[in-house]
């Protein structure tokens, strides 16, 4: 049986690395944030976070030179990828953020500004529930009730199937992506206490059976 | 559905984790991270660490002690103290921050809201109008109540949102420390007039303050300081309350006392002779995250 793989936490310059990387230390994860293609390559797994706007994000993968390896990685090597918020978003073709941008193109969808009713405003801050539309091994070990940290303007749109999960603010919109060993959780798991560090266990426990095969 | 927060506010002085009273007078409580280490396990929503020291503004912010709080967070940390340029937000985030808290920088020119939620986005910050009731008017202040600005409470809200802040923070420096509830009437205004979350902070001394902002207002949050550092898992005695109160509020953690009765203070009662009697044979598996 195979260790624990090491999972890179992609490090592009946007999003707090440091809260990721705490919350894997405390689930005794082998990780390093990073973006050397050195340490890319031999990744077991990785999660891409983000916060802040896409524009600058996609602008900060292309000065950090990744996108076709990530790209490889994950297309080709199937390596497992989780993304988080912004890094959920950059993974879909484009978004009209504060302009208009090309995504990784990973994933088929695009990113657009929420649409709220009267009394929901923007963003959308704080805690709430999802609804789990297909088991994953991301949320097994959730109720069904459980809430997650959530902090956005802006909301993936893309065809259902492979959506995990929705969450209902805003008229509805995908919490959870999951395209074969591609996941994504709008939230954000590394700052969603219990509920969240069980959705990074998931992924890690998803990252080590993949890496036995 | 979105739920209400509870923000657990950590004020910090000198290293120290303190307790403020109106802005004036400091009682110690202990080293920041440990206070900040129970409120995580309690369940707090979010956790406000703010570098309160004489002289923050001009020594930037307290990376030291926003490393060792980062380290025990899993919930979402705002730092706020010393922040006055584009650079110590970088430094700040770098430091384990999620989201910053602007005060004294945020006026009576916002350009450095400006500057941050266009590098970091909207959500990334939080403008406090710290605030002081002259007559019927509400006034804001900078420099931890020291420095006046020439602002209404509602015109500052109105100022801030609009040059991009996230959220808002409505905090009265009279209710500071005094455990007498919140200025609900100042938070209302603000709530008011914004269309951005705003989170009613000062004041809090007992759960049912919390539960009287949530059913007057539609405040966001609801920021306590000083009444959390008292009893054991008072975060988790609050949020209880609350929820019994009719709010909706995340209560995710194996302790919630849902079924324990409390006294009008707020304050955990015993249970019964009966259910302390089963409670010795009861196996609590901890559990392996």
């Amino acid at each position: 049986m195979n260790a624990l793989p090491r999972i890179v936490i992609v490090d592009y310059g946007m999003g707090n690395v440091g809260s990721v990387k705490n919350a894997a230390d405390r689930l005794g994860l082998d990780t390093t944030i990073s973006q050397s293609h050195c340490d890319l390559k031999g990744a077991g797994g990785f999660i891409l976070p983000g916060v802040g706007a896409f524009g600058q994000a996609m602008a900060n993968l292309r000065k950090a030179g990744i996108i076709d390896l990530l790209r490889a990685e994950v297309l080709t090597r199937r390596r497992p990828l989780l993304g988080i918020c912004l890094g959920m978003q950059v993974l879909f073709e484009d978004s009209d953020e504060m302009g208009s941008f090309e995504g990784l193109g990973i994933l088929p969808g695009r990113v657009r500004r929420m649409v709220s009713s009267s009394n929901e405003r923007i963003p959308h801050v704080g805690w709430n529930s999802i609804a789990v539309k297909q088991p994953s091994p991301l949320f097994g070990h959730n109720p069904g009730d459980a809430n997650y940290y959530f902090d956005h303007s802006f909301v993936v749109h893309c065809s259902d199937e492979i959506v995990t999960a929705t969450c209902d603010y805003g008229g509805g919109f995908p919490a959870a992506i999951r395209c074969d060993n591609v996941f994504a959780t709008q939230f954000h798991p590394e700052k969603s206490h219990i509920a969240g560090l069980r959705v990074l266990r998931g992924f890690a426990n998803y990252c080590a059976e993949v890496s036995r095969c | 559905m979105l739920k209400r927060r509870v923000v657990a506010a950590i004020s910090v002085m000198n290293g120290l984790a303190v307790q403020s009273i109106a802005f004036t007078k400091y009682l110690p409580i202990g080293r920041p991270e440990v206070v900040a280490e129970f409120y995580n396990e309690w369940g707090a929503d979010e956790i406000l660490l703010c570098c309160i020291d004489q002289g923050r503004f001009s020594a930037g912010p307290d990376l030291q002690v926003l490393e060792k709080v980062a380290r025990v967070c899993n919930v979402p940390l705002t730092y706020g103290g010393g922040i006055s340029s584009l650079a110590q937000v970088r430094a700040v985030t770098q430091a384990g921050a999620d989201k910053v808290v602007l005060s004294t920088a945020a006026l009576p020119d916002p350009s450095l809201v400006e500057m941050v939620a266009a590098s970091y986005g909207s959500q990334a910050v939080m403008v406090s109008l710290d605030y002081r009731r002259h007559d019927s008017n509400r006034v804001v202040y900078g420099a931890s109540g020291r420095q006046q600005f020439r602002l209404s409470l509602v015109d500052a809200a109105r100022l801030c949102e609009r040059a991009g802040a996230g959220e808002l923070v409505v905090r009265s420096i009279d209710n500071d420390g005094r455990g007498c509830g919140y200025d609900i009437a100042g938070i209302r205004e603000v709530v008011d007039v914004s269309s951005v979350p705003v989170l009613g902070a000062a004041g809090a001394g007992n759960p049912q303050h919390i539960l009287d902002l949530f059913t007057g207002t539609q405040a966001s949050g609801a920021i306590v300081g000083n009444m959390f550092s008292f009893t054991e898992h008072s975060v988790i005695s609050a949020k209880s309350i609350c929820r019994r109160g009719g709010i909706a509020i995340r209560l995710d953690t194996y302790t919630n006392y849902e079924s324990s009765p409390f006294d009008s203070a707020g304050r955990l009662l015993p249970k019964s002779e009966q259910a302390l009697l089963a409670l010795r044979f009861v196996h609590v598996p901890k559990e392996v995250l």
